[in-house]
């Protein structure tokens, strides 16, 4: 069959599917293609820059005022204030508006994921490109950055198999990580390198959404488990063709607002991805990938007694995250030149 | 004008799509766009078993077209089934007209559907408008043309069509029905596809209903549409 790959990708990691499989409604598959459209046509023009939560309602029977989709319009009832001290907007799957729903402002994801439990539907959680969708108290998707994103089979430059892994990994680090260029934001204090709360968590969950549109050939999941036990991958890639299975643990070095991380925490991860192999029969390969924000940008020391596993790839790939900016970073190296000769 | 059996349940089945879209609250379907939702309602059907008295379709550079639609449209019109609504305008250059079901139409359909075959093909008919409406706003689709017409993009994309668009022979037949074609070979695979994932998927996981099916297929579409814009 021709296009397996393109199909199989569509059916493992499709959003309109889940959307489906979660809902029944076919509606709210239409509600889904319409906003994402709304998202790309509006969010260049900075009209759609707040935080915003869409929550749908399943009543064909409320017919409201005015309809989220239409052109310009919900641009200009941000605009207009209609939002100010509140974000939540009450509409049915058409996109026609219910109600803006007074005295709630929903601050993040969390409390997002939370609505959406009380109210048992579909919300979105919007805030700049970044896009979650909950269903039911369950995360269903999330895009870091809309305008970057694609359908899930869709051919692009970036597209590679699983075998290409560490050109895969290098590819998200320059589109997305390197020097926080792209939405994704991990320093809490750039110039002192303090991280935010949870580094390893959005480094994961941002990785995960651009393996899962990029890998041509597998599927990738995150938090599995290892086959009868109850530890969880960070990330895998499954090909398609025949199961390969590719195992990614994710460390950050440095510091959080009150935990350090140094070589210690690298070492912890290679043997952690060590017993992942163990017990992973179908896995091929097993690659430890390392965000660093420590001060200086050192190897790291391996401790000489880990036995490093056959399948593990031999060169863990370590990502010295930038925080100076060109003009500071020219006068320190300048600095140092001075400073041999 | 001289009227067949066979004419009469191809005039059903069009009643049945107009029927569908105001469920759907679509305000009307143009002639180009009731060319689309046919041809779509069509090809897909042996999916669901459903025998509807086919058409047949040809290649055109603008999409699928069969000639006995825009007969059978005259028709409904002259019956008071449908009405036309308003004219749309393409390039600026060509009009043509948007029709709407009116209340005696309605009213047809819902004597016609008291026998279970006809209920059926109503209801396949339903499924694949909504899939329609659905994918009518996505993102990207050519802005020359507005409402369910936008899903002419995708119809571009359908594999039997795109087959015959590649030898570009104006007014070749399009294969129908339950034949060897690449849109059944497309379906059966979607029917299985969980079968071919290595034994390490949770096959049952994606195992797909026929909505699904249905839904994976249009997906389909729509990523081929939009892999093309990438490589332009």
């Amino acid at each position: 069959m021709k296009d397996e790959n393109k199909i199989f990708k569509i059916i493992t990691s499709s959003t309109v599917l889940k959307v489906l499989k979660e809902t029944q409604k076919i509606e709210l598959v239409g509600f889904y293609n319409k906003l994402e459209a709304l998202l790309k046509r509006d969010i260049p023009y900075g009209t759609i820059g707040q935080k915003l939560v869409l929550c749908i309602a399943l009543s064909f029977k409320n017919q409201g005022e005015w309809n989220i989709f239409d052109n310009g319009v919900l641009a200009l009832k941000i605009k207009e204030g209609l939002l100010d001290g509140n974000n939540v907007i009450l509409s049915n799957p058409k996109g026609n508006v219910i109600n803006v729903i007074k005295g709630i402002y929903i601050n993040n994801y969390v409390e997002a994921e939370e609505f959406s439990k009380k109210e048992s539907q579909l919300v979105f959680f919007i805030s700049y490109m970044e896009v979650h969708l909950f269903i039911n108290g369950k995360a269903i998707y999330y895009i870091p950055n809309i305008m970057q994103s694609s359908r899930a089979g869709v051919d692009t430059p970036e597209k590679l198999p699983a075998r290409e892994y560490r050109k895969l990994i290098e590819n998200h680090y320059n589109r997305h990580v390197y020097k926080e260029k792209g939405s994704f934001k991990y320093w809490q204090n750039k110039t002192r390198r303090i991280f935010i709360c949870n580094p390893e968590i959005q480094f994961n969950k941002n990785l995960y959404s651009y393996l899962d549109l990029n890998v041509v050939d597998g599927h990738v999941d995150k938090g599995a488990t290892i086959s009868g036990l109850d530890d969880r991958t960070d990330i895998r890639i499954i090909t398609y063709e025949n199961g390969d299975m590719y195992i990614m643990e994710i460390k950050c070095l440095g510091k959080t607002d009150s935990t350090k991380y140094n070589d210690d925490w690298a070492n912890k991860g290679l043997i952690q991805l060590c017993e992942y192999l163990k017990d992973e029969n179908v896995a091929k390969i097993g690659i430890l990938i390392i965000y660093d924000g420590r001060m200086n940008n050192e190897e790291i020391a391996w401790h000489p007694n880990i036995k490093w596993h056959q399948k593990i790839d031999k060169k863990p790939m370590r990502f010295f995250l930038e925080s100076e900016s060109a003009s500071v970073k020219a006068k320190r190296i300048y600095k140092e030149i001075k400073k041999k000769s | 004008m001289l009227l067949d059996n066979k004419t009469f349940k191809r005039s059903n089945e069009i009643l049945y799509v107009f029927y569908s879209a105001d469920e759907l609250a679509l305000p009307f379907l143009s002639k180009i766009g009731i060319q689309k939702c046919i041809y779509l309602s069509e090809i897909l059907s042996p999916l669901k078993e459903i025998i509807l008295s086919f058409l047949n379709f040809i290649y055109l550079h603008k999409g699928p077209y069969s000639k006995d639609i825009q007969n059978i449209l005259d028709y409904l019109v002259a019956l008071d089934g449908i009405e036309v609504d308003s004219f749309s305008t393409y390039r600026r250059k060509n009009s043509y007209a948007n029709y709407k079901i009116t209340e005696a139409g309605k009213s047809l359909v819902e004597d016609l559907i008291y026998d279970p075959m006809e209920k059926e093909k109503l209801q396949w008919i339903r499924i694949v408008l909504k899939l329609i409406d659905a994918y009518k706003d996505a993102f990207d689709l050519s802005e020359e043309y507005k409402g369910v017409d936008k899903i002419i993009d995708l119809v571009y994309q359908e594999p039997s069509f795109y087959e015959i668009s590649q030898r570009n022979i104006k007014g070749e037949f399009i294969p129908m029905g339950n034949k060897n074609t690449l849109t059944m070979e497309l379906i059966r695979f979607l029917e299985k596809a969980e079968k071919a994932l290595p034994p390490n998927f949770d096959r049952e996981k994606y195992k797909l209903d026929l909505e699904m099916v249905l839904l994976v297929f249009f997906e389909y579409l729509y990523v081929e549409y939009l892999s093309k814009k990438v490589q332009i």
